[in-house]
């Protein structure tokens, strides 16, 4: 999960957007830097040990193929509407199936 | 210092050995030449244009802001708009973009020489489809992640939203159609091949069914069963090719195949999409990644020699395998690999509203496109490593170089490429095929391609096995991209006539939904059936039509983003995408004007027709020519005005873009930028929800 931005920390990244210098990036180092902070940011919060590398990775191919796909929308539905059930695993699936059929999947 | 002093090091290293690697390609003549040179020079090629091409398009052009919040937070509702891993992103982008396109054309664009296809599917991409992939994705992903359709209405003007819906949905059926015929050319007098494809639906529905009511939602598990029964299918085909009176039921020539992909076409686009459409997805999904990491590695393992020549005496337009000189036709015919419009469509789809920062715009957009690219190179190296004489044997259609195996390999071999009737018999035996000759399209000599490297890699016991695993991997994301177009095509089709009538326009009332199936269906099916009938091979007519389509369908995608950039008051910037757009612009109305005027048969639609016309007055033509002449001439002059009214398009939105782009020179009034206003991120750290 990402961590939302307390209100504090909020204004200091407004004020930082008004330094242009940093609200943009001006070089190339500037996204490497980016970068870097941000997966090093990243390997704190979660840890990675050799142990939990294969869960790192069990975790990546059920994300890319959908596999954990009704898991992650029950956590944003307890979070974003509380207050309002959920769709069933099956339906959830269904409808997530019908809704990315409707438009440009694939390609040439 | 010392470090940064390291980087440059690094990166004058990698320039030297692209440029090595490249030099080494182009000058080249006579001796074969090792695959591994054309990786590294793609590899090198690739990382300075993303490293320093890119890094610039995104830090001073496009002005890429890691604060501002993007669609899928400020919209996040769990369903659409999902902040998504970068990582995962790209691999969904990149499943969606690569299709089959990159691994058919460059293998027809082989028959010019190995080299004018590897260069232009490198700059090509590097100049303009990652370029393309790229600012499209940004300028969605600026728009709530509206539509190219859409963003071309806001920006330009209705012409420019009509233009585009236009032709995108012209080129899917144009694109279904040659499909359509590669895979039928791949399964004609096959048992193997057709009945290992035949045994992907039924094992499609059997996961759907799994992921659907025995296990919902359970993706992975579906999958791993499915992937395990494909490839038993695989072995299971060799089986039946060896039971007579079983074999029997699945060895047809091309036009009841044709019946029957057009027959499945329609089934499959009213079938509900948890059965067929979204399982053979996935499964399709695994195999094409599968197979191009396989391809990879084989290649990098074995390093097979190339075999083709830079140049063949086919730049001059003769060609077996479609008509028409080097220029402009090598870049009609490479379309996907290059520049593909049809990238436009999904990198402002599905694509902007899973992004959770616009920092990713550069790896995904960029990115994606140069892998994509990357793949059609092994696609060209899997094509030039077989001898020359056994490509053009496979990929020569019966009409140009004859009916006879005897005919076929004396025409070949009088090109200066030889080859033998018992090395074309040789290869099909162990390919477990009864003939390779006159197998147009590209997928068959494809999979010997890819065959033979699997096969060095890991065991020649195999080749069959590896071939029929190819013809598998390939006809079952054609078959998904046959579907999914189709699906598409329907949708697109509904809202149109919704306008007409209303109850039309509803996608869940079942008789709109059978008619406009069916229309589009008949749209593309009369493509693949003319292809199927026409004695040279209709993929010399549908590919270069599908080329020229997808190129204009970038050209309009380019069209938006040059405008933007100039409303957006970054003229002196405009060029980036104005470049690839006045090139897209030269070389798709020339292939238009040959395709038109020329006066070769091989090459102009009118010429073609009139040659029959007059052929079938002065009754020249034997009875069974006869019969299908007039469909054939009436196709060739449809053609024609295809290709015309796809260029009209392009000149009509040509010149909507530099209309507003000069009215806005000028001070005066035009559609305001559609950009959403910034917003600051909430996330403190992108990488959210993963």
């Amino acid at each position: 999960m990402g961590t939302r931005l307390t209100e504090r920390s909020a204004n200091e990244s407004l004020s930082a957007v008004n330094d242009s210098s940093l609200s943009v990036f001006e070089t190339a180092e500037d996204i490497h830097q980016y970068t870097a902070q941000r997966d090093t940011l990243k390997a704190n919060e979660t840890g990675i040990k050799p142990l939990s590398l294969l869960s790192y990775v069990w975790r990546v191919i059920r994300e890319l193929s959908g596999d954990d796909a009704y898991e992650r929308y029950i956590a944003q539905h307890a979070t974003n509407f509380p207050d309002t059930t959920p769709l069933a695993r099956k339906d959830f699936f269904l409808y997530q199936q019908q809704k990315k059929w409707s438009g440009i999947q694939r390609c040439c | 210092m010392k470090n940064s002093l390291v980087v440059i090091i690094v990166w004058i290293a990698v320039a030297l050995l692209g440029s090595a690697a490249l030099g080494g390609i182009a000058l080249n003549r006579g001796e074969s030449i090792n695959a591994l040179w054309f990786v590294t020079a793609a590899l090198c090629v690739y990382a300075i244009a993303y490293r320093f091409y890119a890094t610039w398009i995104a830090t001073k052009v496009l002005l890429i802001d890691p604060t501002r919040a993007t669609p899928s937070e400020r919209l996040d509702n769990g369903r659409d708009y999902i902040p998504t891993n970068r990582w995962i992103v790209f691999g969904h982008h990149f499943a969606a973009i690569a299709g089959p396109g990159p691994l058919v054309g460059p293998t027809l664009a082989a028959q010019f020489g190995y080299l004018p296809g590897t260069l232009w599917i490198l700059f090509g991409a590097v100049l303009g489809g990652c370029v393309q992939d790229m600012v499209t994705l940004f300028y969605s992903t600026r728009r709530n992640g509206r539509s190219m359709g859409q963003i071309a209405r806001d920006e330009l003007g209705a012409i420019g939203g009509i233009a585009a819906l236009t032709t995108t949905l012209f080129i899917m059926i144009i694109l279904i159609a040659v499909l359509g015929l590669v895979v039928v050319n791949a399964m004609k007098h096959s048992p193997w091949a057709t009945s290992t494809v035949a045994a992907t639906i039924p094992i499609a529905m059997l996961v759907g069914l799994y992921m659907r009511s025995i296990r919902p939602g359970r993706v992975l598990e579906g999958s791993l069963l499915g992937v395990t029964l494909l490839l038993l299918a695989v072995a299971g085909g060799g089986w039946i090719e060896h039971q007579p009176g079983l074999r029997e039921f699945f060895d047809h020539p091309g036009l009841p195949l044709a019946w029957m992909v057009i027959t499945y076409g329609f089934a499959a686009a009213i079938l509900p999409v948890w059965l067929l459409l979204a399982p053979r997805d996935y499964l399709s999904t695994y195999m094409k990644l599968g197979t191009i990491i396989l391809l990879m590695l084989a290649i990098v393992w074995m390093q097979p020699s190339i075999k083709m020549p830079a140049f063949t005496q086919f730049v001059d337009g003769t060609g077996p395998i479609f008509g028409g000189k080097l220029f402009p036709f090598v870049f009609i015919t490479i379309a996907c690999g290059a520049i593909s419009g049809f990238h436009a469509l999904i990198a402002s789809g599905t694509t902007p509203k899973l992004l959770s920062n616009e920092r990713d715009i550069r790896m995904i957009g960029f990115g994606g496109m140069a892998l994509e690219s990357f793949v059609a190179i092994m696609a060209i190296i899997a094509a030039t490593v077989l001898d020359p004489g056994v490509f053009f044997a496979i990929n020569s259609p019966a009409g140009v170089v004859g009916k006879e195996a005897a005919d076929a390999v004396a025409k070949i071999s009088s090109w200066g490429f030889p080859v033998t009737v018992a090395q074309m018999n040789l290869l099909a035996q162990q390919m477990g095929e009864a003939t390779l000759f006159a197998r147009t399209g590209g997928a068959p000599s494809l999979a010997v391609g890819m065959a033979s490297i699997f096969g060095s890699a890991f065991g020649q016991g195999m080749l069959a096995m590896w071939y029929h695993f190819a013809i598998m991997f390939e006809a079952i994301f054609i078959l998904t991209t046959l579907d999914a177009g189709t699906r598409v095509g329907r949708f697109m089709l509904q809202d149109m006539l919704g306008n007409i009538w209303k109850p039309l326009g509803r996608t869940s009332w079942y008789p709109s939904v059978l008619l406009s199936s069916g229309i589009i269906v008949a749209a593309w099916g009369y493509f693949l059936y003319i292809g199927v009938i026409d004695p040279n091979g209709g993929v010399n007519i549908l590919w270069p039509l599908f080329g020229i389509s997808n190129q204009i369908l970038a050209a309009i995608a380019l069209c938006v983003a040059t405008g933007i950039l100039v409303k957006s008051d970054k003229l002196k910037y405009a060029w980036i995408t104005a470049l690839p757009l006045v090139w897209l612009t030269i070389i798709t109305s020339s292939a238009v004007w040959e395709k038109i005027t020329s006066a070769d048969v091989r090459i102009g639609f009118l010429a073609a027709a009139d040659d029959l016309a007059s052929k079938l007055a002065s009754g020249l033509l034997s009875p069974e020519k006869a019969a299908i002449a007039p469909q054939l001439i009436f196709n060739q002059r449809l053609d024609a005005v295809l290709t015309l009214f796809f260029v009209c398009m392009l000149w009509l939105i040509v010149f909507d873009m530099l209309r507003v782009c000069i009215r806005y020179l000028n001070g005066k009034p035009v559609p305001p930028l559609s950009e959403v206003s910034y917003q600051l991120t909430g996330m403190e750290n992108a990488w959210v929800r993963d």
